[in-house]
């Protein structure tokens, strides 16, 4: 691969990441356009040396990265977060953080008190907390995995430029 | 619309000559901003109706280059951008200060 496809190739993976912000009825199209524009920077000769080139390359897709929060049509958590009020993003933080201080707390109370449990009931106690964690740790590493393949299907079919 | 600094450059650029629809890169030299800046201010100027755009036709060069999407003001554009910087010229000019020279001030 000679630099100029590499560098028209990094390009695009930023617009394509970039374009991940915008509706699906706009994605493919902004993706066309800006990769076009890429393609003409990297062809435009009068720019030299070629460093120069692929350095305004990768700042103009890299620029659609930031540029796409602020896009009109963006539907990006990051969009969503902006264009709430100060205030209420702060009460949330608060809030979010107090949650956060609550569940550590109630987890470490639990785990303190599960030895002292444990004991109490003798040995069905521990049979059942062995076979209650093991189902637990199953159950968790099935939702993850299910989640992470939906995930991935879901950015694969959202994917622009990319046939599905 | 609220005319902010960038946007004022992008207006003066797609005035400079209306006949001619310019692509992204271009306007991105001729107002020296960057894409995140600019193209925003493209969607929503063409949202509120103000820029249309096209796709130029498939390039018949071997180069392979996709085509380019092409910027224009529409007729409504021309005349609220126009109506905008003449806003904000009349602004610039009551809000700069008068300077008047001793020798102006004693010839009169």
């Amino acid at each position: 691969m000679n630099p100029t496809a590499a560098v028209r190739s990094a390009a695009e993976h930023l617009i394509r990441r970039a374009c991940r912000r915008l509706p699906a009825g706009i994605r493919e199209e902004c993706y066309r356009e800006w990769t076009a524009e890429t393609w003409a920077i990297l062809s435009d000769t009068s720019a030299r040396p070629a460093a120069r080139r692929y350095l305004a390359a990768l700042r103009y897709a890299a620029g659609h990265i930031r540029g796409t929060r602020y896009h009109p049509h963006a539907q990006s958590p990051e969009r969503a977060w902006l264009a709430v009020p100060t205030r209420q993003r702060l009460r949330a933080v608060t809030t979010t953080t107090a949650l956060a201080v609550c569940a550590v707390s109630a987890l470490s109370g639990l785990a303190f008190m599960f030895p002292v449990v444990r004991s109490a009931a003798g040995g069905f106690g521990e049979a059942f907390g062995n076979i209650v964690g093991i189902a637990a740790s199953v159950l968790v590493s099935v939702i993850f995995l299910v989640d992470r393949a939906a995930r991935r299907r879901r950015s694969a079919d959202d994917e622009p430029g990319r046939e599905t | 619309m609220k005319l902010t600094g960038p946007l004022e450059r992008v207006l003066r650029v797609l005035l400079d000559d209306t006949s001619a629809p310019r692509y992204g890169y271009d306007l991105m030299k001729a107002a020296r901003l960057p894409s995140g800046t600019l193209y925003p201010m493209l969607a929503r100027l063409q949202a509120d109706g103000l820029v249309t755009s096209e796709w130029e036709p498939p390039p018949q060069d071997a180069s392979g280059r996709p085509p380019r999407k092409y910027y224009q003001l529409t007729g409504e554009g021309i005349r609220v951008a126009r109506l905008e910087l003449a806003h904000a010229s009349a602004a610039a000019q009551r809000a700069a200060p008068v300077t008047r020279s001793p020798a102006a001030g004693s010839a009169q």
